[in-house]
């Protein structure tokens, strides 16, 4: 995963907690080797998963909320770095049907033949899309993060039904996304 | 001990030491996110330059995958397999594509009156889904017009509960053709999703119009087939037509020949007859005078013989005479002289009967007779004595060609139009010269003296009177067959 992600995590609990509970994570971290990341880097994903069941037990939270919240702040800072990528877009069905190319772009900048995640989407109707995230990341709980960030991005409710997961054995995320 | 000024100052010096450290933490920082920022600019600017390469890549891995697929089905396509093989083929690799989906297909005329299938996938072929007809109306007004494309279907298929039992998935994407000319097939794929690449589905969308072009080729073939068996057949026809054109046309010139011939025989044969009966009556008188001056003649030995004689020479003459009448009659019944006889309603049975009757001295020493007539045969319009003569002469020409003992196989039967007789032997058999000539006047394979070569001849000329056709088959060594077929009478007189 792009260390962009780590570093926006980093800040996020900073700012909300404080720099001593993001020492406090990293101290009880045993994948992270250092409470710094570079954000041009690529890290292994089990340290983010890790690093959010920290901060669930520290901060007595679920990882959804944690996601969630964190959704929201990173979302924009994303959105700032590749806006050139999706400036038309102005609802959240828009930007998801955009979103694949930037993170395509973000990970291949680190590593031109890195493996990209796909993520698909079918538009049922003008409320509802089913997408499809495959990745052998399995960092779907981030993807749905970043949803929430981008629904409030743009000023919409959305409600995300996680209809099939890897991390409950299936072949690949199947995400329902209804907008209020 | 410290004290509390000294305690403040460390507090001060610790706070102020925190605060430099936390400048230069945000002093670290930001330093890290410009050289992070710049690494980002080189990295965008190396990705930049490979983006094309790493572009084409994935497209083309993208690409080959696909092509697998295409190529795979195209191969399919082209091979002889049946129509029903190349459908299951193409639901299977589509099923593949689509993470094994279930597939399930309608074939119908009717909407109202479809036929459902279900694809197995473990033994490759397509089992019957529902026992009876569904009507999908409902489902293939959803589709409208949209023939040969991939559509989603995002209206749930409640409204055909028979349907939706076998459904598992609220969404499902179906695909429509014709199957024939007006014959539809409408595919429905149960998938939980349609998150697929664009890639994957122009792939779907070229694998279904590969698959309905090859469809309309094999139609295409198959009515070129069709066609071009139809031609075979026409042109067999034709043959056969134009053969027996110009086997009419040789027994039309031999009738003219043998009717000409015949009328020139006639007149002497009616004068020579005449006189000969005449010159018996002189020879008599003359028999007499002499008979009664006979002791005032010398003894003459050449005379006495020439009297004894005179009585059988002139017997064998018009017993010669006869003969050649009758050839002279006979060439006439060829030639059609004789087609005033009227036809009435008769009993082919009967006359199978009869003649049998007749020909029985012939037929009683070396063989046997098998006869199998259907009941209720209807009646045929026909000269009884005409019948009997062609029926005789092919049972007797059936016991001539046994050579010892045989058997001999005569059957009747009808369909709504024809009266059909077939008189089989299990004899000598011919070769193709003597089947050529059968039915011309004279031709005979009997040894000199023995036959006129005059009896198919007018059996012929007797079945062409009755509007009949006969036909021969025959295998030397084997036997042979002479099929007669007749028009039944009118339905008012045809029940027998």
């Amino acid at each position: 995963m792009k260390g962009a992600i780590f570093c926006g995590y980093a800040e996020f609990i900073e700012q909300n907690h404080g720099l001593m509970t993001w020492l406090e994570i990293i101290d009880k971290s045993e994948l992270a080797t250092s409470s710094s990341f570079i954000a041009t880097e690529l890290y292994d994903d089990n340290i983010l998963v890790e690093l959010l069941t920290i901060t669930s037990d520290i901060l007595g939270v679920t990882v959804s909320e944690i996601l969630t919240s964190f959704g929201k702040i990173l979302f924009p800072k994303l959105m700032e770095a590749a806006k050139h990528h999706v400036d038309k877009c102005d609802n959240i069905f828009d930007f998801l049907d955009h979103v694949e190319n930037v993170i395509h772009i973000e990970v291949k900048k680190a590593d031109p033949l890195a493996y990209t995640p796909s993520l698909i989407l079918d538009k049922i109707s003008n409320n509802k899309l089913l997408l499809k995230y495959t990745s052998h990341r399995q960092v779907c709980f981030l993807a749905e993060g970043l949803i929430y960030g981008a629904a409030n991005h743009f000023n919409q409710q959305v409600t995300i039904e996680h209809i099939s997961c890897t991390h409950q054995g299936d072949k690949h995320c199947l995400m329902k996304v209804t907008t209020d | 001990m410290p004290n509390e000024s000294d305690d403040r100052l460390e507090v001060e010096r610790l706070t102020k030491h925190i605060t430099l450290l936390e400048k230069a933490l945000r002093d670290e920082r930001a330093s890290k996110k410009i050289a992070e920022q710049k690494l980002d600019d080189i990295y965008q600017h190396r990705y930049d330059s490979y983006r094309e390469l790493v572009s084409a890549l994935e497209q083309a891995n993208h690409r080959q995958a696909q092509l697998q697929v295409l190529s795979n089905l195209a191969n399919y396509h082209v091979s002889y397999n049946s129509t029903a093989e190349m459908l299951t083929h193409f639901l299977q690799e589509i099923s593949l594509l689509l993470e094994d989906a279930s597939v399930i297909l309608f074939d119908f005329k009717t909407p109202e009156q479809a036929i459902s299938y279900k694809l197995d996938k473990e033994n490759n072929n397509l089992v019957k889904l529902l026992p009876k007809r569904t009507d999908i109306s409902s489902l293939y007004s959803l589709v409208g017009g949209n023939e040969s494309q991939w559509q989603r279907i995002t209206e749930k298929l409640t409204h055909n509960h028979e349907i939706s039992a076998f459904l598992e998935h609220d969404f499902q994407l179906v695909f429509t053709y014709h199957r024939l000319r007006n014959r539809v097939n409408l595919v429905i794929i149960d998938i939980p999703h349609y998150c697929y690449s664009k890639e994957l589905k122009q792939t779907l969308d070229t694998a279904g119009q590969q698959f309905v072009s090859a469809l309309q080729k094999r139609s295409t073939e198959e009515k070129l087939a069709n066609n071009y068996e139809k031609l075979q057949h026409t042109l067999k026809k034709l043959t056969s037509m134009q053969n027996q054109l110009v086997h009419s046309e040789k027994m039309a010139s031999i009738g003219q020949l043998a009717a000409g011939i015949a009328h020139e025989i006639n007149n002497p044969i009616g004068y020579v007859k005449s006189n000969l009966s005449v010159l018996n009556d002189y020879i008599l008188l003359f028999n007499q005078a002499i008979k009664e001056v006979g002791n005032h003649l010398p003894e003459n030995e050449e005379l006495t013989f020439a009297q004894q004689d005179i009585g059988p020479l002139i017997e064998s003459c018009i017993g010669g005479v006869d003969r050649v009448a009758e050839i002279v009659s006979s060439l006439n019944s060829f030639s059609r002289k004789e087609e005033s006889t009227e036809l009435q309603p008769v009993s082919i049975k009967d006359i199978i009967n009869d003649s049998i009757k007749i020909a029985w001295n012939n037929i009683k020493y070396n063989s046997e007779i098998d006869l199998k007539c259907t009941e209720d045969l209807p009646k045929i319009m026909g000269h009884k004595g005409e019948l009997q003569q062609v029926l005789i002469n092919l049972i007797v020409n059936a016991v001539h060609s046994l050579e010892e003992q045989g058997k001999i196989t005569i059957k009747a039967w009808a369909n709504k139009r024809r009266v059909y007789i077939s008189v089989s032997d299990n004899g000598c058999g011919m070769d193709e010269k003597t089947k050529n000539k059968l039915f011309e006047p004279f031709f005979t394979t009997k040894p000199e003296g023995q036959g006129t070569g005059l009896g198919l001849s007018v059996s012929y000329a007797i079945i062409e009177h009755h509007k009949g056709e006969i036909k021969v088959e025959s295998t030397q060594g084997e036997g042979t067959t002479f099929e007669l077929c007749f028009p039944i009478a009118n339905e008012s007189i045809a029940i027998a």
